[in-house]
């Protein structure tokens, strides 16, 4: 499992600089993806499968990620991408492709389906983390002030608003 | 109220916001987080309602009349976190109102010529140690590890020699094959297959996977369906290349 840490901490490290995150975040990006893909393998020693796995950890991520965004009013993205790297099903991805080409057409499929459950487990997992730290913001600007989204707001006519003049 | 053209704060607050979508979408962000800051600007300088039309090509701020105050076309995306940084803070300084006018526009500048924070040798170096990672994930051997390190290394600078991106993936699955059967030549424990795949880990478009996902949660059916053909195009090639060598190995 440590070796398993260490291979997770230098995939995202590695990404982290490839995605030119700055020098301070190095580190923390690879402990946050180290971190995922532990939570990961946690869940899957207690029978989660892969796809709930996948989930959580990037719901774990996303939270701490986020989090750490709020105190330090910095952006989120800078270590939730790289953390996520090692969960991300991008070989799966290639593996897919490879069989498609080869006339391998059921692995194809099957591979195919694969990379969209964990893609889109992970992006569940990001976006309920975003949903919950920002759910207080959008409240209390419900509560003050009338919605105002653009393309969709002619029913609350705002003084300043550009259609509506 | 009721005039058209908009006013100039309207024509300001549109360019402003445009230009950081602008520049968001050329550091490849995601669409709700470009969205969401293009409405933070517009809100920082009190404008609400318009048409805020972004894709992951091309971005288009209008009036609700229709009349076009900001467009823009995306040649090319490479993610670049420290740039997203950058625009977040700025982002922040202009929705609190701190930061306006000439010195927002020269901030701007500045974020958009960024250099970048690290060499290229060492960005060559750490995509090879992270495609040796993400193959120690899948096979945890260390004869695994630096074998997809050397192999990522050689497909990089292969492919860098080569200008457009199909022939550059091409050009890294036939590497990243042939490297592998030359690898597991000297190691017959190796498995070419899985070498092969980690050699090719820099050029996976693996972000676009997630990305296409919270595209699609966001209903945003034409990028979502953009991205896929992307994630195909990027994708394509490699599994091509590799498949090329081992048909000419493999019929000899």
């Amino acid at each position: 499992m440590s070796l398993q840490a260490i291979a997770a901490f230098l995939s995202s490290f590695g990404f982290a600089i490839l995605f030119q995150v700055p020098r301070r975040q190095l580190i923390p990006a690879g402990l946050a993806g180290a971190l995922g893909w532990m939570i990961y393998l946690v869940s899957l020693q207690v029978g989660l499968t892969t796809t709930l796995g996948t989930f959580a950890a990037a719901l774990v991520i996303g939270l701490l990620c986020r989090g750490w965004a709020l105190v330090k009013q910095d952006e989120a993205a800078v270590l939730v991408i790289p953390a996520i790297i090692p969960m991300v099903p991008g070989t799966i991805a290639y593996q897919a492709h490879l069989a498609a080409l080869a006339g391998r057409f059921p692995e194809a499929s099957r591979l195919a389906v694969e990379t969209a459950l964990y893609g889109g487990a992970i992006a569940l997992g990001l976006g309920l983390a975003k949903l919950l730290t920002q759910v207080d913001i959008t409240m209390a600007r419900r509560l003050t002030t009338p919605t105002s989204s653009f393309g969709s707001c002619c029913e609350n006519h705002h003084e300043s608003a550009w259609h509506c003049r | 109220m009721g005039r058209e053209p908009a006013t100039m704060a309207d024509s300001d607050a549109a360019a402003v916001a445009g230009r950081f979508g602008s520049l968001m979408l050329r550091s490849d962000s995601d669409l709700p987080s470009v969205r969401r800051a293009i409405h933070q600007i517009l809100d920082g300088y009190g404008v609400q309602g318009g048409k805020v039309r972004v894709t992951p090509w091309s971005i288009q701020l209008a009036t609700n009349r229709g009349r076009v105050l900001y467009a823009d076309r995306i040649k090319s995306r490479s993610r670049n976190l420290g740039r997203l940084r950058q625009l977040g803070a700025l982002s922040r300084a202009v929705t609190s109102g701190q930061l306006r006018g000439a010195p927002l526009w020269e901030s701007l500048q500045a974020v958009a010529v960024m250099a970048d924070p690290y060499p290229a040798w060492l960005r060559t170096a750490a995509a090879s140690i992270a495609a040796g990672g993400i193959a120690l994930l899948t096979v945890s051997t260390l004869d695994v590890f630096w074998s997809v390190v050397a192999l990522a290394t050689a497909t990089q600078a292969f492919a860098s020699l080569l200008a457009p991106r199909w022939l550059k993936h091409l050009t890294a699955g036939a590497v990243a094959m042939l490297g592998a059967l030359f690898l597991t030549r000297l190691d017959p424990g190796l498995d070419p297959r899985v070498i092969a795949a980690g050699g090719v880990v820099p050029f996976v478009p693996g972000i676009l996977s997630e990305s296409i996902t919270a595209d699609l949660l966001a209903a945003d059916l034409i990028s979502t369906a953009g991205r896929v053909a992307e994630t195909v195009c990027a994708a394509a090639p490699l599994a091509a290349g590799v498949l090329l060598v081992d048909w000419l190995v493999t019929s000899k």
